[in-house]
C-alpha cells in the first residue's frame, strides 16, 4: 500500500501543481498572438517592411506577441477593420466607422498635422483640375480623399476620380501620367517623389489634422499590455534600439494620442458621410 | 612492326586518346553548364515568385497564392513546386512526372546528374510568410547532353578520321626518304650503290647528301679494299711460295708466321728459331725499328753438314697498331755459296787439271812481283804431246795432262804456284828457290816427266817435256806478262834445242828468245800465206729444229810436216805479227770461191779485229765480196763479241757495209766477253756463237749461264749456235735451253770440202 504523504509534502505536491498551472496559463497568455491592422497607405510589402520591425521590437519590448494584418486593398483592410477583425489598429478610417467605439487611440505616429494634397507634374492651380483625372486611394482615404475632393467640390470643379488603392498607387499613377493629378498626404507624397524624383507641384494643401492613430481594442487588449504598448512606443526615442528603428524606418517618433485630438477628424467624417448618403439618395 | 606502324598506332591512340578525353571534357562542361542554366533559371523563378507571392502571403490570400504557383508551375520545366506559410504549413504542393525522352538509362547513370533545386524563404521586415522549394527538370538536360554527345562524337569521328589520314599521309611522306635511305642502304650492304635524289624532302637534303658521300666513300673503299685484298692474297701467295723463307716473329720472340719453305727450312735445321732469337737478342734491343742483315752457318740435320743461312731481320711497327714485330727473311745460300765458290774457282783454275788458269796465274804472279819476292817461273810445254790426243783421243790427252798435273803438284812446295794455261803447256812459280834450286828443280822435272807412264787401254802413254825458265830477284821491273812471255820464249829456244831440256832466261839479252821466236813464227806463216799452206776446213752446224745441217764454219788450219796446225796453234802469233789480216783475206777468198763453186752451201768466215780497223785490209775484204756478189748472202761473217764491242763504231761501219752486200753476221765467243744488252742491240747481226767454255763441261751452272746467254739472245731476238757440242747430255741439254744450232764433234769433225760434200751428201 502506497504510503500517505506527510504534511510538508503535501504543500510541496501543491506548489508543484499549483506552480504548474500558473506557468501553463502564463504559457496560454503568451501564446495570444494580437493582430494589428494597418492602413493601406502604401503597398502592402512596403507596409509589412515598415511595421514588420516595429511590430517585432514591440513583441520584444512587452513580451507580447503582434502579427500584421493588411488587405489586399484599402477597401479589404477597411473592411475587416469594420468587422472588429483587429486587436490593434493603424487607421483613421476608423473614425467614419460605427465600430470606433470599441477602440481608442493611445499614440500617433509623429507629432507634425497630417495634410491632404492635390500634386500635378505640372504646375497648375486648382481650377485647371475641371475635366481632368485625379488618383485617390480610396473613397474613404481621409486627408488623401476626403480633404482636397471636400475642397475640389468646394470649388465646384467636376473632375474624374480613379482610386488606386494607395497613395503609393496614385504617386505611381501621377509619374507614369495616367493620371494628371493626385490626391496624397504630405507625410507620403514628399518622401515618394524624392526617392523617385518627381519633380511635383502641389495644387492645393488642406488644413491641418492629426497624424494617424494607432488604437487598441478596449476590451480584448488588457489595459496593463496597452499600457506596456502605449509606453513602449513613446519610449522609442529613449531606447537605444527603438531609436535606431525609428531611423531605419527613417519615421518619426510615436506621440500619445487620445479620443479628443481626433474630434475634427470626426467631424469631417461625418460631413463626408452625410454627403455620402446625399449622394446615394440623390 | 615497322617505326612507321608504331608511329602510326601511337599517335592514332594519342589522338583517341585526346578525342575522348575532349568529347567527355566538353560533354561534362555542357552539363555543368546546363545544371548553372537550370539553377539559375530556377534561382530567377524562386525570386520571382517570392517577389510574386509575398503580397498575397502577407494578406494570406491563399487563393491567389494557389493561381500564381499554378499559373508559374505550369509555365515552367518545374518538376516538383512546394510552398508553406510562416509556420511552415504546407501551402501548396505541385509535381511533374519525369518522361520517357528516349535517353539511355547507361547515359544518365554514367553522368548521373542530381536534380537542381531552389529554395527560397519570403520574409518582409524580419517576419517569415514563407518557403519556397523549387525542384527542376534533369529530362531535358539529359536529352540536351546526349545530342551534344551524339554530335560531339560525331565531330569527334570525323576529326579522328581526318587527323589518322593526315597522320597516316604524313608519316609516309615523312617517312619516305627514311624508307628511301634503307632501300639504299640495303641495296648498299648487297653491293649495290644507288644515291638517293636529294629532291625527293628538301628538309633532309642534307642526310641525303651525307648518305650519297657516305654510300660513295663505302663503294670506293670496298673497291678499294678488294683490291688491297687480291694484292694481299697475290703477296700472301707469292711469299707462299716464296724460295726464301719468311718468318715473323712476334715482340716476345714467339713465332707468328712460318711460310712453307721457312718451315722447310726449320725441319732441315733444327735450332733456326732458337737461333734466331739469340741473334735477336744478341743484335738488336728489341726495337721495332731495328734492322740486321747477316749470313750465319747453322748445322743441319744430321749434324754433319751446315747450311748457310742470309738473314735479313727488319723491325715493323703497324702504324695504326702498338704491336710490333721482327719480319727476318731467310735464304738458304749453301748451294748458292758452293756453285759461287765453285764458279770462282773455275774462273782461276783450269777444270781439266785443277791447277789455276792463266790469268789467275798471271795475277797471282803480279802480286807475288808486287809484294817484292824473288822466284823462279818454269814454263813445261810437252813435247810431241799432239801424238796421244790424235792417237788415243782428246780424253786420252786430258787424262795425261791431269795426271801430269798431279805429279807436278806434288813437286811443289806448298805455296808455290801451278797453271795450266792451256793445250799441253804448264807455268810453274817457285817462290822459295834461288836460280840454281830452281834450275835444279826444272832438271829434275826433265827426269820426272818422261818417268811418269799412263795405262790407257792397254798402253803405257808418257811424254818428254821441254821447260823455258826465268829467275826474278825482289826487284825486277818484269810484269808478269813479260816474265811468261820470256820463258815462253825461252821454251821455244829449249824446243829448237831438240825438245826434252831447258833453257833458262838470260837477262844479260833480254828480248833475244822473244825476237828469235817471232822471226821463226814470220818465216812460218809467211810461208804458209805464200804457199796456200793455210787452207779452211769446214765444220758442220746442225738446225735443231729439224736435225739438217744448216751451215758450215771455214776454220783455218795450217799444214805442215804432214800435219795441221789448229788456228789456235798460228792465230795468236798471226796476231801478234800482224799477218792476221792476210789469213783472213786467204779464208774469205777461199770461201767466196767455194761458195761460188758451190751455191747449195751456206759457211760462216771468221773476221779479226784487226781486219775490222783496217781500211786497207777492209778494201780488199770488200774486193772479194765484190768479185761473188752473188755468193754473199750465203757468207757469214764471225767476229768476236771482244772485238765487236771494243770496236763498236767500227764494227758497226763493217756490218752495214758488208750487209749492203747481202752478207750475214755472226758474234763468236759471245757469252765470255763484255757484250751488254744495250751495245749488242746496236749492232745488226743475226746469229750469237756461245762461247765453247760455256759448254766445255756440263754442270748447273754452266747451265744456268747458258740459260743467261740464251735469254739475252731471246731478249734481242737473235738465234743461237752452241760450240764444242761432243755428247748427247750436252746436245740434250742445250736443245732444252731453246739453242737454235749446234755445233762440235758430236755433229761433226772439221772436214775438207770434199769430205763434207760426201759425208753430208751436199749435192
Amino acid at each position: 500500500m502506497m504510503p500517505i504523504p506527510s504534511l510538508y509534502g503535501k504543500l510541496v505536491l501543491f506548489f508543484l501543481l499549483f506552480s504548474g498551472t500558473l506557468f501553463n496559463n502564463k504559457a496560454c497568455a503568451d501564446e495570444k498572438v494580437y493582430t494589428v491592422g494597418v492602413l493601406n497607405q502604401q503597398s502592402v510589402v512596403a507596409t509589412a517592411r515598415l511595421w514588420n520591425p516595429l511590430l517585432l521590437y514591440l513583441g520584444r519590448k512587452t513580451g507580447a506577441r503582434f502579427t500584421l494584418a493588411i488587405g489586399g486593398t484599402v477597401q479589404e483592410t477597411d473592411a475587416r477593420t469594420a468587422k472588429g477583425e483587429f486587436d490593434l489598429a493603424y487607421t483613421n478610417h476608423i473614425f467614419y466607422m460605427p465600430i470606433q467605439r470599441e477602440y481608442r487611440p493611445i499614440v500617433r505616429w509623429g507629432r507634425g498635422s497630417l495634410r491632404g494634397l492635390l500634386v500635378s507634374l505640372k504646375p497648375w492651380r486648382l481650377e485647371d483640375l475641371a475635366g481632368k483625372t485625379i488618383a485617390f486611394p480610396s473613397p474613404q482615404a481621409f486627408a488623401a480623399t476626403v480633404l482636397t475632393w471636400t475642397q475640389l467640390e468646394r470649388e465646384q470643379i467636376r473632375f474624374r476620380p480613379l482610386f488606386t488603392g494607395s497613395q503609393q498607387a496614385c504617386m505611381a499613377a501621377l509619374a507614369k501620367r495616367l493620371v494628371d493629378a493626385a490626391g496624397v498626404t504630405t507625410r507620403f507624397a514628399t518622401p515618394y517623389a524624392r526617392r523617385h524624383g518627381l519633380d511635383i507641384h502641389v495644387i492645393y494643401r488642406s488644413a491641418p489634422f492629426p497624424q494617424i492613430p494607432l488604437l487598441i481594442h478596449t476590451t480584448r487588449v488588457p489595459d496593463g499590455l496597452a499600457e506596456r504598448i502605449r509606453a513602449v512606443l513613446l519610449n522609442m526615442p529613449q531606447d537605444e534600439e527603438g531609436k535606431e528603428l525609428l531611423a531605419n524606418l527613417d519615421m518619426p517618433p510615436f506621440e500619445p494620442a487620445d479620443d479628443a485630438l481626433y474630434a475634427g477628424t470626426r467631424e469631417v467624417y461625418s460631413r463626408w458621410r452625410h454627403r455620402a448618403a446625399a449622394a446615394e439618395s440623390r | 612492326m615497322s617505326l612507321r606502324t608504331r608511329l602510326d598506332l601511337l599517335v592514332s591512340g594519342i589522338l583517341l586518346l585526346m578525342l575522348l578525353s575532349m568529347l567527355y571534357l566538353s560533354t561534362w562542361r555542357q552539363s555543368q553548364q546546363s545544371l548553372q542554366e537550370q539553377q539559375i533559371y530556377l534561382n530567377a523563378t524562386a525570386t520571382a515568385l517570392d517577389q510574386a507571392l509575398k503580397t498575397s502571403l502577407i494578406t494570406r490570400d491563399y487563393a491567389t497564392i494557389d493561381t500564381i504557383c499554378r499559373a508559374v508551375f505550369a509555365g515552367s520545366n518545374l518538376t516538383g513546386l512546394d510552398l508553406s506559410d510562416g509556420d511552415n504549413h504546407p501551402i501548396t504542393r505541385l509535381r511533374e512526372s519525369e518522361h520517357s525522352t528516349g535517353v539511355p538509362d547507361w547515359f544518365t547513370r554514367w553522368f548521373g546528374i542530381s536534380m537542381p533545386r531552389s529554395h527560397a524563404t519570403i520574409s518582409v521586415g524580419g517576419v517569415k510568410y514563407g518557403e519556397l522549394a523549387l525542384s527542376g527538370s534533369t529530362e531535358n538536360l539529359y536529352l540536351s547532353l546526349w545530342h551534344v554527345a551524339g554530335q560531339m562524337s560525331l565531330l569527334a569521328l570525323l576529326a579522328y578520321a581526318t587527323l589518322n589520314v593526315s597522320v597516316w599521309w604524313i608519316l609516309r611522306h615523312g617517312f619516305r626518304p627514311l624508307e628511301l635511305l634503307q632501300q639504299a642502304a640495303e641495296k648498299l650492304a648487297r653491293g649495290i650503290r644507288e644515291p638517293i635524289d636529294e629532291h625527293v624532302m628538301p628538309e633532309l637534303r642534307l642526310p641525303i647528301q651525307a648518305f650519297n658521300q657516305m654510300s660513295g666513300e663505302i663503294t670506293r673503299l670496298i673497291a678499294e679494299l678488294t683490291e688491297k685484298h687480291t694484292d694481299l692474297r697475290i703477296s700472301a701467295q707469292a711469299i707462299e711460295s716464296l724460295s726464301e723463307g719468311v718468318v715473323i716473329l712476334n715482340q716476345d720472340l714467339s713465332v707468328k708466321y712460318y711460310n712453307p719453305f721457312a718451315e722447310r727450312l726449320r725441319q732441315g735445321t733444327p735450332g733456326l728459331t732458337e737461333s734466331l732469337g739469340d741473334i735477336l737478342d744478341r743484335h738488336l734491343s728489341h726495337s721495332a725499328d731495328a734492322s740486321l742483315h747477316l749470313v750465319t752457318d747453322l748445322p743441319a740435320v744430321g749434324g754433319d753438314q751446315k747450311r748457310t743461312l742470309d738473314i735479313l731481320i727488319s723491325g715493323v711497327r703497324l702504324p695504326d697498331s702498338e704491336a710490333s714485330y721482327y719480319v727476318i727473311v731467310v735464304r738458304d745460300i749453301t748451294e748458292e755459296r758452293k756453285q759461287k765458290a765453285q764458279l770462282a774457282w773455275e774462273a782461276t783454275h783450269d777444270i781439266l787439271t785443277g791447277t789455276l788458269n792463266r790469268l789467275e796465274f798471271t795475277r797471282r804472279l803480279n802480286e807475288h812481283i808486287a809484294a817484292g819476292q824473288p822466284g823462279m817461273l818454269l814454263f813445261v810445254d810437252l813435247d810431241h804431246f799432239k801424238r796421244i790426243n790424235e792417237g788415243y783421243g782428246h780424253s786420252a790427252g786430258d787424262q795425261f795432262l791431269a795426271h801430269l798435273a798431279g805429279l807436278l803438284r806434288a813437286e811443289i812446295d806448298e805455296g808455290d804456284l801451278l797453271a795450266h794455261p792451256g793445250g799441253d803447256e804448264f807455268l810453274v812459280l817457285l817462290k822459295n828457290h834461288s836460280l840454281e834450286s830452281g834450275t835444279r828443280f826444272a832438271e829434275r822435272l826433265l827426269h820426272r816427266v818422261p818417268n811418269m807412264k799412263l795405262l790407257h787401254q792397254g798402253q803405257l802413254l808418257h811424254v818428254t817435256c821441254s821447260i823455258g825458265g826465268i829467275y826474278f830477284d825482289g826487284h825486277t821491273q818484269l810484269s808478269a806478262e813479260m816474265l811468261i812471255s820470256h820463258t815462253d820464249a825461252t821454251l821455244f829456244e829449249a824446243k829448237q834445242g831438240g825438245r826434252n831440256r831447258l833453257a833458262i832466261f838470260e837477262h844479260a839479252m833480254p828480248g833475244m828468245a822473244r825476237i828469235r821466236v817471232d822471226q821463226e813464227w814470220m818465216s812460218r806463216l809467211t810461208s804458209a800465206l805464200e804457199d796456200h799452206s793455210i787452207v779452211p776446213m769446214f765444220q758442220p752446224i746442225l738446225h735443231l729444229a729439224d736435225d739438217t745441217v744448216s751451215h758450215y764454219e771455214a776454220l783455218a788450219r795450217m799444214q805442215s810436216d804432214g800435219g795441221c796446225l789448229d788456228a789456235a796453234h798460228f792465230i795468236s802469233h798471226a796476231e801478234r805479227l800482224g799477218l792476221v789480216g792476210e789469213i783472213d783475206v786467204l779464208m774469205l777468198r777461199e770461201v767466196m770461191r767455194t761458195l761460188s763453186v758451190h751455191p747449195e752451201l751456206v759457211i760462216a768466215s771468221n773476221l779479226s779485229g784487226y781486219s775490222l780497223n783496217n781500211r786497207h785490209l777492209q778494201k780488199r775484204l770488200f774486193e772479194i765480196l765484190e768479185q761473188h756478189r752473188d755468193a754473199a748472202p750465203r757468207l757469214i761473217l764471225e767476229i768476236t763479241e771482244s772485238t765487236a764491242i771494243g770496236e763498236i763504231d767500227d764494227a758497226k761501219s763493217f756490218i752495214h757495209r758488208a750487209k749492203e752486200n747481202g752478207c750475214r753476221f755472226a758474234i763468236d765467243d759471245f757469252g765470255v766477253g763484255y757484250g751488254s744488252l744495250q751495245s749488242l742491240s746496236q749492232l745488226d747481226v743475226d746469229y750469237l756463237k756461245i762461247d765453247g767454255s760455256l759448254l766445255k763441261t756440263l754442270h748447273s751452272e754452266n747451265t744456268a749461264l747458258l740459260m743467261a746467254v740464251q735469254g739475252l739472245a731471246d731478249a734481242l731476238n737473235i738465234p743461237t749456235v752452241a760450240e764444242h757440242v761432243d755428247s748427247e747430255e750436252k746436245l740434250e741439254v742445250i736443245r732444252r735451253i731453246g739453242i737454235r744450232y749446234a755445233q762440235g764433234y758430236l755433229i761433226g769433225r772439221a772436214a775438207s770440202l770434199s769430205e763434207i760434200i760426201r759425208r753430208y751428201k751436199v749435192a
